[in-house]
């Protein structure tokens, strides 16, 4: 049907020898940046690159698969940095403890916005988000007992070392990072072909259809939230140790809205989107020299362009264009993704 | 909290709810006509904030001028994305819904551009204050509450009365069925954002005669329009305005018992209980199904 073939369940990376071969070159690329860049800040947007990558997989299997988008996940991924530092500073636990019980609280903290807003349809469950993105900014930012306000709080020491991982160097961080996302993407890969998967993927296509066909869709809606909560839970914690601090900035329904955006430019229908998303989010103010603030205005004026010109992303795009040329001879016409 | 507190409190929440009401009606019509979720309506807001700011920046007679100024920029913006983005996006709104994301990051991050995230101040055109017993009315508050007093009894009566509102209130109950008899749809789709708009411009420039402004503001008050439109009943006109007025009262009564910092949360509180107990909000939406 189409060359990311995973959402229809027929294979899980490769069928063709085209695909295998662009999967090769993307590991291989992501295992050699750290040799071929040579700078700190390219190390240190590497990272950002794979931390950035685990939440908009995550967004994406809600997005893709169970047809639902969230803001809500700068916040979710906010609530993990907090948990973590919180158990850190304030009763020494440990990073390797704190990563399960942060990915344990975001889920909770999903699972009871999406309890109330899931039962109802799409769009009350988008303006949940939203505001659950705000309120959770206004919460670290007046709670000052606990968040130290707009200060944020400060990590200083290193994660524990765990066995044969030590994680003291950006390069340590990458690799760490790294592998996160790879076992990310390989897990969002086995939810689509899961019982669960298809049953979300029917929700995605009708909601009241499935119901009809006996699927609890509001109950898988949530499980589909919630995973999609660890993840950026899980990214939330290595940024609080990575970074060193957190502030209440990286909660707001921006760092939501960028997330959204890295996952459309890419192309949410192919499992490479995102991550070409977040690449051209985090180098993009590089190539052009732009500042933050320009860099966001240019990001905004992309996705509005991105959603009217090319509602497939950029791969989508691209490979209109590959098989126009006709470099590519695919088995099955190219149809429309839903 | 005494009488006169009381009194004082439920004054200002007024007044607040005013510029609530302001926000969410405009949210509420677009949402019940297209079903898009528009964030960066918040965004539109502070244009307007930010129009009155570069007109009438000290008060006096000049602030007329720079309300006339701020309704009439926003109405041509408005016409301008409805014309030029979101009329593409009316067949799958959740399209609506993303290019009001990209609107939040560009309008927002240009305001800073220009201004920076500092507040800034506009003078209110109305410097008097009434002491009434332990009660102080001032008479910028007093204003924003008749302003959208009149606003709101003219729009109404326009909603009921005229060949224009009937036909935008039978658009938003069914538009298919409502084009079948002859009404341009479209174009009211057009007119709908046009007034959205200009209620959340005059939103925005009442909000900058009684506080600060600064570009990050616009998500504040989109969320409390959200929460308006959604707890009165999704495209409900008089259900938006009887929640904002809730809402409004609520928070400033929370303030006045000393927990002001969390008076935002409240709209979230509010959402999360209408979801559980009333989905269909307060009074019914446009969508029949709940």
């Amino acid at each position: 049907m189409d060359l990311s073939a995973t959402s229809n369940g027929r294979g899980l990376i490769g069928q063709t020898a085209g695909r295998t071969l662009l999967w090769s070159a993307a590991a291989a690329a992501g295992l050699l940046y750290p040799l071929l860049t040579t700078t700190a800040k390219g190390l240190h947007q590497g990272v950002l690159v794979c931390l950035y990558g685990i939440v908009v997989y995550g967004l994406g299997f809600l997005y893709s698969v169970a047809g639902q988008l969230s803001v809500a996940h700068g916040a979710l991924w906010g609530i993990g940095a907090y948990v973590t530092a919180l158990l850190a500073l304030k009763l020494g636990v440990s990073f390797w403890i704190c990563l399960p019980i942060a990915a344990i609280a975001t889920a909770a903290f999903a699972g009871l916005m999406g309890y109330p807003s899931l039962r109802v349809k799409g769009h009350y469950f988008l303006i949940m988000t939203f505001a659950f993105a705000e309120i959770a900014r206004t919460i670290a930012l007046n709670w000052r007992d606990v968040t130290n306000g707009d200060t944020g709080l400060v990590i200083t020491a290193p994660p524990d070392r765990l066995g044969p991982i030590v994680l003291n160097t950006r390069m340590d961080w990458y690799y760490f990072t790294f592998a996160l996302m790879i076992i990310g993407i390989f897990a969002v890969a086995l939810l689509k072909r899961s019982a669960l998967g298809k049953r979300l993927t029917a929700i995605g296509e009708n909601d009241l259809l499935a119901e009809a066909s006996g699927v609890a869709a509001s109950r898988d809606k949530v499980i589909a939230f919630m995973i999609s909560g660890v993840y950026a839970g899980i990214a939330g914690t290595c940024w609080a140790f990575y970074q060193h601090y957190v502030n209440p900035d990286s909660l707001g329904s921006h760092t939501g809205i960028e997330f959204i955006l890295m996952l459309l430019i890419g192309g949410n229908q192919f499992l490479l989107g995102p991550i070409v998303g977040v690449i051209v989010a985090i180098f993009l103010p590089d190539v052009f020299g732009f500042s933050p603030t320009q860099n966001e205005i240019a990001l905004g004026i992309a996705l509005v362009a991105i959603i009217l010109f090319m509602p497939q992303g950029v791969l989508g795009a691209l490979r209109l264009l590959i098989v126009r040329a006709g470099i590519v001879r695919l088995a099955n016409k190219v149809g429309p993704d839903r | 909290m005494d009488g006169w507190t009381f009194l004082q409190q439920l004054f200002n929440g007024l007044s607040v709810a005013s510029i609530y009401m302001l926000v969410g009606v405009g949210i509420t019509l677009v949402f019940g006509l297209t079903g898009i979720v528009n964030f960066a309506h918040g965004e539109i807001m502070m244009l307007g904030a930010y129009a009155l700011l570069v007109v009438a920046p000290d008060g006096g007679p000049m602030f007329i001028v720079g309300l006339v100024a701020a309704v009439t920029f926003v109405c041509l913006v408005s016409y301008a994305m409805e014309r030029g983005l979101f009329r593409f996006t009316l067949k799958r709104p959740i399209n609506g819904f993303l290019v009001s994301l990209g609107l939040i990051l560009a309008l927002q991050n240009g305001l800073i551009e220009y201004w920076g995230t500092d507040q800034q101040n506009v003078v209110a055109p109305f410097e008097r204050v009434w002491q009434m017993g332990g009660t102080r009315i001032s008479a910028e508050r007093l204003f924003i509450i008749g302003i959208t007093a009149v606003i709101f009894v003219t729009f109404s009566l326009f909603l009921a009365h005229t060949r224009v509102g009937t036909a935008l209130r039978a658009s938003a109950m069914d538009r298919e069925t409502a084009s079948l008899m002859a009404v341009p749809v479209p174009r009211l789709i057009t007119l709908t954002f046009v007034i959205g708009g200009a209620l959340a411009a005059i939103g925005g420039v009442l909000l900058a005669t009684i506080y600060p402004i600064s570009p990050q503001l616009g998500s504040t008050y989109v969320v409390k329009g959200f929460a308006i439109a959604l707890v009165g009943g999704l495209g409900n006109v008089a259900g938006a305005m009887i929640a904002a007025l809730i809402l409004g009262v609520t928070e400033a009564l929370n303030a006045g018992l000393g927990y002001g910092a969390w008076t935002d949360a409240i709209s979230f509180a509010l959402m999360i209980v209408i979801l559980l107990v009333r989905p269909q909000g307060l009074l019914r939406g446009t969508e029949a199904q709940y």
